[in-house]
């Protein structure tokens, strides 16, 4: 089943948010590699996590994080406006960049197990793509956009998908691993999302809102607390031990050392914005344009 | 040779492409998009699926071209080095960074400098594998273009694009009984039509037994056959079966 968390469920499902972000720590920072990621807290958070972001996250049947992607109209910062046009300026066409409330960029899919093309990472895979592209289309949105591998627009044409470059491909390479990337943006429409169940032969219901609800799983948690506190928290590496402490003390049995935890967080969190730090998801839609 | 517009100059292609209905016209359409960059040859093969099959493996490219002659005469196919790593490589590679992360055989070797020769100076293979079942090669050669991230660039997302069209041309091209199949459809059931069983055909189209049930079940669906009887009787009033 797929989880759909937004803006309006989000402190209903807290819990499995937070299951999230330490499950993306695990697979980017533990396991890919990716260092810059790295996050004291061990949940991995970026400045694209905001409160007008949506996932959709598959869980097992015992509730368990599988696989996730988040969106985000791009009508808010984007990572195609902010993080890669600027990295690759000579291979994008600026002018094409969305910048729509109707076009949502897709970002940090991943999937936990390693070997995805297992059955079960494939089926979690196919349930993801299905259950977002059919939430997109009942939201009205008319466009997916991200960055993908290069090799995957050749799968995703002969799916049927309507998609279109907005950037040349840029090549990586890493110790272990080497690739191609490519920005693109893709349709959505009703006859994708049926020909796309029918090639996966996905015939029944991905989202669970449609049969029964998803038990809520509340938490002290909001993503933006933790890019702040990762912020702060860097600033007094003497106080890290402090910062560890109270996270687990988060998820204690004990209320009153809940309490405890989240009363120094809270603390910390003022602190934070009264020296300034800011949290950077937190733009308005009118700043974000990208000409 | 360096591109200006490298986006710009790609989508002007895409639409061209859309237009398309033949083989010829893609290949056509790919030469005159490639040229400009030094480009001089190029073959599309698929190597993996049902495609791959002697007449149709060489989807789209300069097929009658002195040195696809002479390849082809000489069975190259059997120990080429870009089809063997091409098969395993996960991105995009030159010539190049082929040959300076293999140990070459002496034939290998002998293949390369005499493309060279025929004025492959340098080269881009693209790995297509636009689904579990098929696997193709797009190699594009000539000189000047292959260090150039805007030429790799454009011709990469052209290759990607102009193999797609090529499957779509020849996808649209199958029909048995009124009922359209695709090329893949249309060579598990000419085997099927010869008394190859699930596992033969498999083998000789380099794919799955699941995946030949699934062609078949596809086109008994179609063509709402509910058994191989029924669907036989649909081939031979579509004439694949005489």
């Amino acid at each position: 089943m797929i989880l759909i968390i937004t803006p309006e469920n989000r402190q209903k499902y807290a819990g499995y948010l937070e299951d999230m972000h330490r499950m993306r720590h695990d697979v980017f920072v533990d396991r890919a590699g990716w260092s810059e990621l790295e996050s004291p807290f061990k949940l991995e958070i970026d400045e694209y996590d905001t409160p007008w972001t949506t996932y959709y996250i598959k869980l097992s049947e015992k509730g368990n994080v599988m696989a996730g992607i988040r969106t985000i109209p791009t009508v808010y910062k984007s990572m195609l406006a902010n993080f890669y046009y600027p990295k690759f300026p000579d291979l994008f066409d600026p002018e094409a960049l969305p910048a729509d409330p109707l076009v949502w960029e897709m970002s940090r899919y991943f999937v936990v197990d390693p070997e995805y093309k297992t059955q079960s990472g494939h089926a979690a895979k196919m349930e993801l793509y299905v259950g977002m592209f059919e939430h997109a289309l009942e939201q009205g949105a008319k466009a997916l956009c991200g960055v993908t591998e290069s090799y995957i627009i050749a799968r995703a044409l002969r799916l049927g998908w309507s998609v279109n470059p907005l950037s040349m491909p840029f090549e990586y390479s890493a110790p272990d691993f080497e690739g191609s990337m490519t920005a693109i943006k893709m349709d959505v429409n009703a006859d994708m999302v049926a020909s796309t169940r029918d090639a996966w032969k996905l015939s029944h219901q991905v989202r669970p809102e449609a049969i029964n609800e998803i038990a809520p799983k509340p938490a002290h948690f909001r993503a933006s607390d933790y890019v702040l506190l990762k912020e702060f928290a860097e600033k007094r590496p003497d106080s890290m031990n402090d910062f560890h402490k109270m996270i687990k003390m988060l998820s204690s049995p004990d209320s009153s050392q809940r309490n405890l935890a989240e009363g120094y967080l809270d603390r910390w969190i003022e602190e934070a914005l009264s020296e300034g730090l800011m949290f950077d998801g937190n733009v308005s839609p009118s700043s974000t344009s990208v000409n | 040779m360096t591109v200006n517009s490298p986006l710009s100059d790609f989508i002007k292609f895409q639409h061209k492409l859309e237009t398309a209905t033949t083989v010829n016209e893609i290949t056509m359409l790919f030469a005159d998009y490639a040229k400009p960059m030094g480009v001089n040859y190029f073959v599309c093969a698929a190597i993996q699926g049902a495609y791959c099959t002697p007449e149709m493996s060489r989807m789209l490219g300069y097929n009658d071209s002195e040195w696809s002659r002479h390849y082809m005469a000489n069975k190259y196919y059997l120990d080429d080095l870009v089809i063997k790593y091409g098969a395993i490589a996960r991105k995009v590679f030159t010539y190049e960074e082929m040959i300076n992360s293999h140990d070459m055989t002496e034939r290998q070797k002998l293949i390369m400098r005499e493309a060279h020769d025929f004025g492959l100076a340098e080269g881009l293979v693209v790995p297509l594998r636009s689904s579990d079942d098929h696997l193709a090669l797009f190699s594009i050669a000539g000189r000047g273009f292959s260090n150039d991230p805007k030429c790799r660039g454009q011709l990469h997302m052209g290759a990607i694009y102009a193999h797609e069209r090529a499957l779509q041309v020849l996808d649209g091209a199958y029909e048995i009984g009124g009922v359209n199949i695709t090329k893949t459809q249309h060579d598990v059931l000419s085997y099927a039509a010869l008394g190859k069983t699930d596992g033969e055909i498999a083998t000789i189209l380099n794919i799955t037994e699941g995946s030949v049930s699934k062609h078949i079940a596809a086109v008994k669906q179609k063509s709402g056959a509910h058994t191989r009887l029924q669907l036989g009787a649909i081939l031979r009033s579509g004439r694949l079966i005489h």
